[in-house]
């Protein structure tokens, strides 16, 4: 396979990267070597966001071209072993209050594509369905989303939940979404906050390792 | 203190002329937040027109007044739920009682068809013909457009009588009219998810569906500017900024109409307020392209406020942005401090009004706020 597909996925060609996946799988290309590529297109959309060539438009469309990939590659890469091990578990979603999903949606789609298990439960999620999953999935990162004033509450609540169960120590919390700031993270205790995607996908690899 | 030398509305005059003012104009928005300062719950401060009018004012008159009122009205959420093409969740209906009200975008309203529809018919017909059934079926057929124009109806009244009572007491109004930039009520209606998506696969379609709308969009806000007698026009925009576009799409899909709109409008002596949310940074230097002085940029802090004043001194009015999160989460000397500021640095030579980013958030500190109008108000003539 050559660098085709990468370059396909990072200039936003949809029709081409369909294409190619199925072209590549029905000449029995490896599923796990195609998702990685898909991936590494994913990273060079990530860089250019990093270097304002591409904004928030871009990154959902980098999101919807890379959810038709897997639409297509998921079940062939069932029971395989491969690059699509996950980096991690993530329970994502907009707290109480709040039933904003676009940023948080951006947010899940890089976080995906960066190869973490997400787990998204939606939007004005009650705190005790935050602290459940938690539990459930063994997360080690909580992202919790918010973009008006009163979502600060929610963001607070959960986390006060997550010590009340006795989860906070396992688990790292990450805020973010339109007008979060530091003063937002102090409020709420939570361990980090991030003003796009691509800090959310950073600050999600240090989390995950402890950090 | 050395005493003020001009009115409210010469006030605000100069800064829309970019002329230097006796004090830089004081003009915060302010809605849901009057229900909590008053400790009235949402569903009712919504519901009743003469509650929130006369909380609004008794708002007003605690903190010592100010400058400029934008949107007068009764803060009811009919205004979006009529001419919105997207879901309102309200407290009472869909959302506990005491809740503001949301935007719900989960399931897009327009689909990715009527664009064709909108291209063929208009705006106005698709909304009526096609939209409401969809969206609002209580409000669709005669029987339904009549139900819509009699709440219409007592809201025009109650609004014309709010504006009566501003102008008897001298405040200028911003906001007469309400411009709907196409790209803006499009991807509402679409979700901005499926808007922006549309942008990449059928771009001629949705260029068609905004061409189609903007006579309409134009027309519908001259003529509510002037129906009311107020010359300005609230645009409110935060779907086209440059978080959100490349410039080549911004180029491509937004900044022409909005182009359009504000030369017709200011060719009719109508100022035009760009109330634009989200982080507009990146395309400041197209905004010199607007009429001179026939503008003001308000922004709601996500745009460097302190870059726009650098580009489009001497060319528009700017006017913002002290942030919800510290009217909600800050002390009044961090507001005092953050609005000393905008007024050296962004007042200093004229051309600004003094507002808050957006709206006031609903749970925002009424000491902040308070602090917020005061400073405004005394700082410059306290030098």
């Amino acid at each position: 396979m050559d660098n085709r597909l990468v370059q396909n996925v990072a200039d936003l060609n949809e029709e081409e990267v369909l294409a190619q996946i199925r072209k590549e799988l029905a000449a029995g290309t490896d599923p796990g070597a195609i998702l990685e590529a898909c991936r590494k297109g994913m990273n060079l959309v990530g860089e250019r966001y990093e270097k304002h060539e591409y904004f928030v438009a871009d990154l959902m469309m980098a999101g919807m071209i890379f959810k038709e990939a897997m639409e297509i590659l998921s079940p062939k890469l069932k029971g395989m072993a491969t690059a699509a091990a996950s980096k991690g578990t993530v329970v994502f979603g907009t707290v109480a209050g709040d039933i904003h999903d676009i940023g948080k949606n951006v947010v899940v789609s890089m976080l995906g594509a960066a190869g973490f298990d997400v787990h998204d439960l939606g939007v004005d999620v009650p705190v005790d369905k935050f602290v459940a999953e938690v539990k459930v999935t063994g997360a080690k990162v909580l992202g919790l989303s918010g973009l008006i004033t009163v979502s600060y509450d929610g963001m607070k609540a959960t986390i006060e939940a997550l010590k009340a169960a006795g989860l906070r120590d396992k688990t790292k919390v990450m805020i973010g979404g339109g007008i979060v700031n530091e003063s937002v993270r102090q409020y709420t205790g939570a361990d980090a906050w991030g003003k796009d995607a691509n800090e959310a996908v950073a600050i999600c690899q240090r989390l995950m390792g402890g950090k | 203190m050395r005493p003020e030398t001009m009115t409210s509305a010469e006030r605000f005059h100069a800064a829309v002329t970019l002329q230097k003012p006796d004090r830089v104009p004081v003009a915060p928005l302010i809605g849901a937040f009057i229900a909590r300062h008053f400790g009235v719950v949402m569903q009712e401060f919504y519901a009743k027109h003469n509650l929130s009018v006369d909380l609004e004012h008794a708002l007003f008159d605690q903190v010592g007044g100010w400058d400029v009122i934008t949107m007068a009205g009764p803060t009811d959420p009919i205004t979006f739920e009529a001419g919105f093409p997207v879901r309102v969740k309200r407290p009472g209906r869909e959302l506990p009682p005491d809740a503001v009200i949301q935007f719900d975008e989960s399931k897009p309203a327009i689909l990715a068809e009527d664009y064709d529809l909108i291209a063929k018919k208009g705006w106005n017909a698709y909304y009526a013909q096609d939209l409401v059934p969809r969206l609002r079926p209580e409000w669709a057929g005669p029987e339904g457009g009549a139900r819509l124009g009699a709440i219409m109806g007592a809201f025009g009244r109650d609004s014309m009588m709010n504006i009566q009572y501003w102008k008897s007491r001298g405040i200028p109004l911003l906001g007469g009219g309400m411009f709907s930039h196409p790209f803006e009520q499009l991807c509402w209606g679409r979700s901005l998810h499926e808007f922006y998506i549309d942008m990449f696969r059928m771009p001629d379609k949705v260029l068609a569906a905004i061409e189609a709308y903007l006579p309409e969009a134009i027309e519908a806000a001259v003529g509510m500017a002037r129906a009311v007698d107020i010359p300005s026009i609230f645009i409110g925009c935060a779907r086209g900024s440059s978080a959100m576009l490349r410039p080549a799409q911004f180029e491509k899909f937004f900044f022409p109409y909005l182009k359009k709109a504000v030369e017709t409008f200011a060719s009719q002596g109508i100022t035009s307020l760009l109330h634009f949310d989200s982080d507009w940074t990146g395309f400041l230097p197209y905004f010199t392209q607007l009429p001179k002085a026939q503008c003001i940029l308000e922004l709601d802090s996500a745009t460097d406020i302190f870059k726009a004043k650098e580009v489009l001194r001497g060319h528009m009015c700017i006017m913002g942005d002290v942030p919800a999160t510290l009217t909600k989460l800050g002390t009044p000397e961090q507001v005092s401090t953050y609005v000393k500021r905008l007024i050296d640095e962004v007042g200093g030579d004229g051309g600004f009004i003094l507002s808050t980013g957006c709206d006031t958030p609903a749970d925002a500190k009424y000491e902040n706020f308070k602090v917020l109008v005061e400073t405004g108000k005394t700082y410059e003539l306290s030098k």
